[in-house]
């Protein structure tokens, strides 16, 4: 196994080629030559990781480049038209002048159909110390035909109103609990902040800390769902002197963009949480990978990064305490899989963003092979909160936790926000207790169906919980019975709303435990269909972007997402009439034997895939067979 | 939605979850470090497929050439034991076995990286609260943990699982057809399967896939092929057919050091790639094949023309020394042919078509001679049917070139000790008349390979005594089998016979032993290969084995004050005489500490301890033998317990007494290879005029083209030249991927026409006395234009012997500065 220091080249690697990329707006030829002998490794070393990532180019782009986002809640709302429209301009100014990328979600589906431009803009500013400028400009939640002409005044010159993530972020931090710093309805002044970390440097039980996450019952917020103490704790124990915390803000799941929220609103909180985790389990140094789409984001995380070292929280010397944590912040080369948190860690290893093998987990083998606590952007944003509020206790050096354990409804642990959207009237991130239905949150929260709608299809986890419909036949429920003090089983069921069928599908109850036991998959991005939507386009989109994502690694997944894709377009044209699954075979035959196949496919992948992504990527396209697709 | 999965697959983990046997007993996660020496010796209890059966918890790490390997302490390097490890280990015990887990992109040699999932087994850990967990995982990467229960496809007990897995590798298999074969090549697989089907992945189909065409549905119009890349005139890329297993990958990076290839983008598109996604041609490739010979599909081939052009260049050569010296009954052996015979099984078939005509079949009647002692010979010879005796060397029979100079550069060594063994260079103790007659049959497999792995001369002649008949391989062959893991346990096993027939039986303290003692201890041999400079083990260390050297040379030093002296350098022996041993004094020293504690306590010595360092002077072939083995012997055969203890008590008084060898034109002599050089250009200087007219003179009688450089080491007055030195163990031979150089004669060194231009041996001379030259190879086509093809190819020094059998350059000097003579000629000359 090769050395620390060996390990940390390939940062090294995918900083400089970050570098290159923001100075000159692509990575030439020369340039990978340069690197490959600045740091010592054979060309075919860089050339593994440039050509992995999108973000990079290899050739000199266009004057100006624009994303549209083509997942989920955008296309619902037209991008796809939007898509096709600038894909028109493209063709009347010129490949030079402008090139259009369909791509995967943006984390702005609450104002969607979302666009974002880079360009027109002399890339060599030859100012490579600023190394995020606001070179991205946001386009967000504006009517359809609009866009063409927006992106048609950038190209002449003009001045364009653009958007920002600021205002939204604002709104979503007021009305939430998770900033026990702004909960007297002020905010408490920089010098305020940090109130845990100093509290533990009073008193440096570790103990305390992860008993604190223990009672408040804290879960992993990037979908797994795993205990966040047990995490903690493990690589705590792990053996080893260097250990990391990373922070996973590479929010990419289509439907998901709450973390996006509080990088913004409430960066100290996460700074404050992995300074938390790292004086716990005595890391030095710490990272916080965020996908480079989030330009606001990254500026204002490094601003808290510069306040929180003045401050004397970050750095050397943490409050005369003889502690040390440093913390960056590292742009993502770009995709969806870079989110598995395997994959996370090999790409700021900077090699491909492939996903590991396992065993061995992060908590032992993380970041250069070190012990590493790898936690989503909103578990380290609850930890300030669950050491320092009790319900009935004053601020102080106690064991935490109680507050954020009764803080859920309906038997549920804790608060958590959901982001949702979709056909809304009022999309957004929300903080709810958990436990609360879905039908509270759309129309409690989310303000209700977009002008009355009925509700058609529900995606509990971006895509990959794939669409439940709005009812939900027989058995697609596991009923969970509960049981008395004794053990025994009572008749009682431990959601008797969820009795009967067909089943609301508005009664589920928002919890990841909750969901676990009845056997359904609840991320933090909710995507609610009205009646209208077409559910297989929808499906086509969902699988091309899981064949999209997929990193290519393993076969069921490089080969099997791109199969499903396949069958849904073959599926479609044969819905329309223009049968291409088998030219002499007849329709029900050909329909039934492709659900069929899908179906294997489906399992096949879901059993012998690496990750997260291969297990769930047929998901879109099984449930639309399952639940919309009618023979 | 996974209530269906749940019940459809019992309680398969997610990879949301963590994953099987990633805690201890106490539930503490246990984090992954590097495999340590004590793992090598302990044991997991595993259940495969109902069998309980225990592994050790790491295996010794071989390197390509399925060798043992040691790191630069001189230890064994261990690598944890995977499933895949496990299961061959039980299900795997002759080459006719199949493995019942099928592998695509995992080879033995090759680092595992799991990500073809054809190996899928399952795995069940029983949790301390009693749940019982199960996992489909690929058996190439995860490694063996105590109570670990493992479901392959060979288990009866367990049909539902076995069908899950079938059925799970049958639609990867599918998936991997319906988009890397041709909608040609899945029809064709309907029908049986070739006898030999080289395609690795229509292997799979056969054995997998009842119905190939299922899955193939029309392009959904995404952005697909891949195509395909033909500017190398060696090699063919075809990314389509390619299934992204990294075999090439790795055989070009880790295997081979080139340092060529890579992956080019991410999911579906990605593909291999060379340098920064290059044009084969363009890139910085060698052309050495080894990613062609890796590929299990048709993605990458050579090019028909090099094919043909490989087998026409060979069999015009007439390469194989049998087909050149007698010319009689000699068949070419197409790769088909010899793929049907069981020990070429798991040898790439695209290997075989690069060597072309590499292996031969000779049948050879009774008296017929098949090698003789004291040629070189660079072929092995596998024995199909016949019987072969082994004629050593009698009293007073005529010698090679190479002995017979009992006083060469080792004699001086022998100055303070009696014990410089027999080396290859010359021995002063006659040979002994062997009293019984050696036969070689069948059962032993192979004969010759020493001459052929080493470069040595043949150190016995071999006759026929009946009809017999042998396949003559090359030593890049021999390399391939000792590869490829069945046929490598064929060999070793045949090896562990010759070691019980002659090795062991040579070492001194063996000669007590019983038939029946020797097998017991020809069991525990291990073979090891050390490379050039690294120690085998250091002074002062604690020693538990002992070491027979089958090959190279051995140095043996002490520290002396803050120097390091060498005090010996121990060879390989002859035949007849004593074997090479070294490491006994620790061995024998700590198993009978109590009845040499007086002879310990005068010499103040520490009873285990290493009193040298030994390490390779060159590439070296080991057998270890483990000291706990002969105690067990000695145990029960109080002579042979003797024996050891007197063998104890004088190494141990000759130790004592050891001069250290103190002489620093000895240690540069050694540094510099010289003692290796059978024929180095010598220029002195007092009498080189510097007119350069050996260089013009080489130049001439060469195309055009010097194959000398006048510049070198100084030794006083005399220049060694940059030309070939004629080794005796010349490290260029080593690796020729299409055995284009070879040793003929008794020195010169040949590069035949089929060298293809890899580099592989200029990069392998240490005196950087081959030289790689461009020459043009016809033309191709580009458009309207007819461009030149330039191809690299070796030159060296070819030992001409054009004029009275003296080289040109020695011939042309006018000024009679320039000869040719061996190293220890040379050291001669400066001690006058």
């Amino acid at each position: 196994m090769s050395s620390l220091v060996e390990r940390q080249v390939g940062t090294r690697i995918a900083k400089m080629l970050q570098d290159v990329q923001h100075r000159q707006g692509y990575v030439g030829d020369v340039d990978i030559q340069r690197i490959a002998g600045q740091v010592g490794e054979p060309v075919r070393v860089i050339q593994d990781v440039v050509s992995f990532f999108p973000h990079y180019r290899r050739t000199p782009p266009a004057q100006c480049r624009v994303s549209i986002c083509r997942d989920m809640s955008c296309r619902l709302r037209g991008s796809v038209a939007i898509a096709e429209e600038l894909r028109g301009l493209v063709s009347e100014v010129g490949e030079d002048r402008l090139s259009v990328h369909e791509a995967s979600c943006l984390g702005r589906c609450d104002r969607a159909p979302a666009m974002l431009i880079e360009g027109p803009v002399c890339l060599n500013k030859g100012n490579a110390a600023m190394s995020h400028g606001p070179s991205q400009r946001l386009v967000v939640g504006r009517e359809v035909h609009v866009y063409r002409e927006i992106v048609a005044k950038v190209l002449a010159g003009e001045q364009v109103q653009t958007d920002s993530d600021a205002e939204r972020a604002e709104q979503t931090l007021s009305e939430s609990q998770i900033d026990c710093y702004r909960a007297s309805g002020s905010y408490v002044g920089i010098e305020g902040k940090y109130a845990a970390v100093r509290g533990f440097l009073l008193d440096p039980s570790t103990e305390r800390i992860i008993q604190s996450l223990k009672t408040a019952g804290l879960l992993g917020m990037g979908g797994a769902g795993a205990p966040a103490y047990s995490k903690w704790d493990e690589a705590r124990l792990a053996p080893g002197d260097t250990k990391y915390v990373v922070c996973n803000a590479d929010e990419s799941e289509p439907g998901t963009f709450k973390d996006r929220e509080i990088l913004l609103a409430a960066p100290h909180l996460v700074i404050e949480g992995m300074l938390i985790a790292a004086l716990v389990s005595g890391a030095r140094q710490g990272f916080i990978y965020i996908r480079h789409e989030y330009e606001e984001q990254i500026e204002r995380l490094e601003e808290a990064i510069e306040e929180a070292k003045r401050l004397g929280a970050l750095g050397k010397n943490i409050f005369q305490s003889g502690r040390s944590f440093d913390l960056e912040v590292f742009v993502s080369p770009g995709g969806y899989v870079c989110g598995e948190q395997t994959a996370l860690i090999e790409a700021l290893e900077g090699k491909r963003s492939e996903p590991r093998n396992r065993p061995p987990e992060l908590q032992t083998n993380g970041l250069y092979d070190q012990p590493t606590i790898l936690n989503n952007v909103e578990t380290f944003a609850w930890v300030p909160s669950i050491l320092l509020r009790e319900a009935n206790e004053p601020v102080g050096v106690v064991v935490g936790g109680s507050w954020y354990r009764g803080a859920g409804c309906n038997g549920a642990k804790g608060r958590r926000f959901f982001s949702i959207s979709g056909d809304l009237h009022r999309p957004g991130a929300y903080e709810v207790p958990c436990g609360i239905t879905l039908g509270e949150l759309i129309d409690e929260y989310a303000g209700g169906m977009k002008g009355g709608v009925g509700l058609l299809a529900v995606a509990l986890s971006g895509p990959s919980g794939g669409f439940l419909p709005a009812m939900l036949p027989e058995r697609s429920i596991r009923l969970v019975k509960k049981f008395d003090a004794q053990g025994g089983e009572t008749s009682e069921l431990k959601y008797p709303m969820l009795v009967g069928f067909p089943t609301d599908i508005r009664n589920l109850p928002l919890d990841i435990e909750a969901s676990r036991e009845i056997g359904f998959m609840l991320g933090a991005g909710i995507v609610v269909y009205g009646v209208g939507s077409d559910m297989l386009d929808q499906a086509i989109a969902c699988s091309s972007f899981y064949q999209r994502e997929s990193c290519g690694k393993c076969v069921p997944c490089r080969l099997g997402s791109r199969k499903l894709v396949d069958m849904a377009v073959a599926l479609s044209e044969e819905v329309k009439g223009k049968p291409s699954v088998s030219v002499s075979g007849k329709h029900q035959e050909c329909v039934g034997e492709l659900v069929e196949n899908a179906n294997v496919l489906s399992r096949i992948m879901r059993t012998t895939s690496i990750c997260g992504l291969g297990q769930v990527a047929s998901e879109p396209f099984r449930t639309y067979l399952k639940f919309f697709h009618s023979v | 939605m996974a209530i269906e999965q749940e019940q459809e697959h019992g309680e398969y983990i997610s990879a949301r979850e963590e994953a099987l046997f990633a805690r201890d007993i106490d539930g503490q996660l246990i984090r992954a470090a590097d495999a340590t020496l004590g793992d090598l010796e302990q044991d997991v209890r595993i259940t495969i497929d109902g069998q309980d059966v225990v592994v050790k918890k790491a295996v010794p790490l071989r390197n390509s050439q399925g060798v043992v390997a040691v790191n630069e302490r001189g230890e064994l390097v261990p690598r944890p034991t995977t499933i895949y490890d496990a299961v061959t280990q039980l299900y795997v015990k002759s080459i006719e076995d199949i493995n019942p887990v099928p592998v695509l992109c995992h080879r033995e040699h090759l680092r595992p990286v799991g990500v073809c999932r054809v190996c899928l087994v399952e795995i069940e850990e029983r949790r301390k609260s009693g749940r019982v967990k199960k996992d489909l995982v690929s058996a190439c990467t995860y490694h063996v943990k105590e109570g670990m229960v493992i479901t392959t496809l060979a288990s009866r007990e367990n049909p539902k699982t076995v069908e899950t897995i079938r059925d799970s590798v049958g639609v990867i298999v599918e998936l991997l057809a319906s988009e890397h074969l041709s909608a040609g090549e899945l029809e064709g697989l309907v029908e049986a399967p070739k006898v030999y089907e080289p395609n690795e992945l229509k292997k799979l189909v056969h054995r997998f896939v009842p119905d190939p065409m299922r899955m193939r549905y029309a392009p959904s119009g995404l952005a697909g092929r891949r195509g395909v890349d033909t500017s190398s005139e060696i090699i063919a890329v075809n990314h389509d057919a390619c299934v992204m297993c990294q075999r090439c990958t790795r055989a070009c990076n880790d295997i081979k050091h080139n340092d060529v290839m890579a992956r080019s983008g991410k999911g579906y598109q990605a593909r291999i790639a060379f340098d920064m996604d290059l044009p084969m041609l363009e890139s910085s490739c060698v052309s050495c094949g080894e990613c062609v010979i890796s590929c299990p599909t048709d993605a990458l081939q050579f090019r028909p023309l090099v094919v043909e052009k490989q087998i026409e260049t060979l069999a015009g050569e007439g390469v194989q020394e049998g087909a050149r010296r007698d010319g009689r009954s000699v068949a070419v052996l197409s790769p088909e042919e010899m793929l049907q015979i069981p020990i070429f099984s798991g040898i790439p078939y695209k290997f075989l078509q690069f060597n072309g005509g590499a292996c031969v079949r000779r049948v050879l009647q009774a008296g017929d001679v098949l090698c003789r002692e004291g040629e070189y010979g660079a072929t092995a010879y596998l024995i199909q049917r016949g019987k072969f005796e082994i004629q050593f060397r009698r009293k007073g029979a005529e010698r090679s070139h190479r002995e017979g100079k009992g006083r060469g550069f080792f004699g001086w060594f022998s100055g303070g000790s009696r014990s410089v063994p027999t080396l290859a260079t010359g021995s002063d103790s006659a040979p002994q008349r062997v009293e019984d007659k050696v036969y070689r049959g069948v059962e032993d497999v192979i004969l010759g390979e020493m001459a052929c792995l080493n470069r040595y001369p043949r150190t016995a002649t071999v006759v026929a005594v009946e009809e017999s008949e042998v396949i003559e391989i090359g030593s890049n062959v021999l390399y391939m089998l000792q590869r490829n893991g069945a046929s490598r346990r064929v060999l070793n096993e045949a090896y562990r016979r010759h070691a019980l027939n002659t090795d062991l039986s040579r070492i001194p303290i063996c000669k007590t032993l019983s038939p029946e003692e020797l097998k017991s201890l020809a069991k525990g041999v291990e073979l090891m290969s050390v490379e050039p400079g690294q120690p085998i083990f250091r002074e002062g260390e604690i020693g538990r084995d002992l070491y027979l050297v089958r090959l190279g040379y051995v140095k043996v030093s002490r520290m002396q004050g803050m120097r390091d002296q060498v005090v010996n350098y121990i060879g390989p022996g002859s035949l007849d005489g004593s074997i090479g041993v070294f490491g006994e004094v620790a061995v024998l020293s700590k198993l009978y500490e109590g009845e040499l504690r007086d002879e310990l306590q005068v010499l103040n010595y520490v009873a285990g301890l290493r009193t040298s360092s030994c390490s390779a002077l060159d590439h070296v072939e080991l057998v270890r033998i483990d000291g706990e083995l002969i105690r067990q012997i000695a145990d029960s055969n109080p002579e042979f317990k003797r024996v050891l203890i007197e063998r104890a008590e004088s190494l141990l008084r000759r130790d004592a007494n050891r001069v250290p060898v103190e002489d620093t034109m000895k240690a540069s002599f050694v540094s510099q290879g010289l003692y290796n050089a059978q024929s180095l250009l010598v220029l002195d200087l007092e009498s080189c005029t510097r007119c350069d007219e050996c260089s013009k003179a080489c130049a001439d009688s060469h195309g055009g083209q010097t194959r000398l450089v006048r510049e070198g080491l100084r030794f006083e007055n005399f220049l060694i030249a940059t030309s070939c030195r004629s080794c005796t163990d010349p490290y260029c031979l080593v690796g020729c991927p299409v055995n284009a150089i070879f040793r003929e004669g008794d020195k010169e060194i040949v590069i035949e026409d089929h060298c293809i231009g890899c580099g592989q041996c200029a990069t392998n001379c240490p005196y950087g006395n081959i030289t790689m030259v461009g020459h043009q190879d016809g033309y191709r086509q580009e458009g309207q234009e007819k461009i030149p093809v330039i191809r690299q190819r070796a030159t060296t020094c070819d030992q001409c012997k054009s004029i009275g059998g003296t080289p040109r350059c020695v011939y042309s000097c006018p000024h009679d500065a320039a000869f040719r003579m061996t190293g220890e000629e040379l050291i001669g000359q400066l001690k006058r």
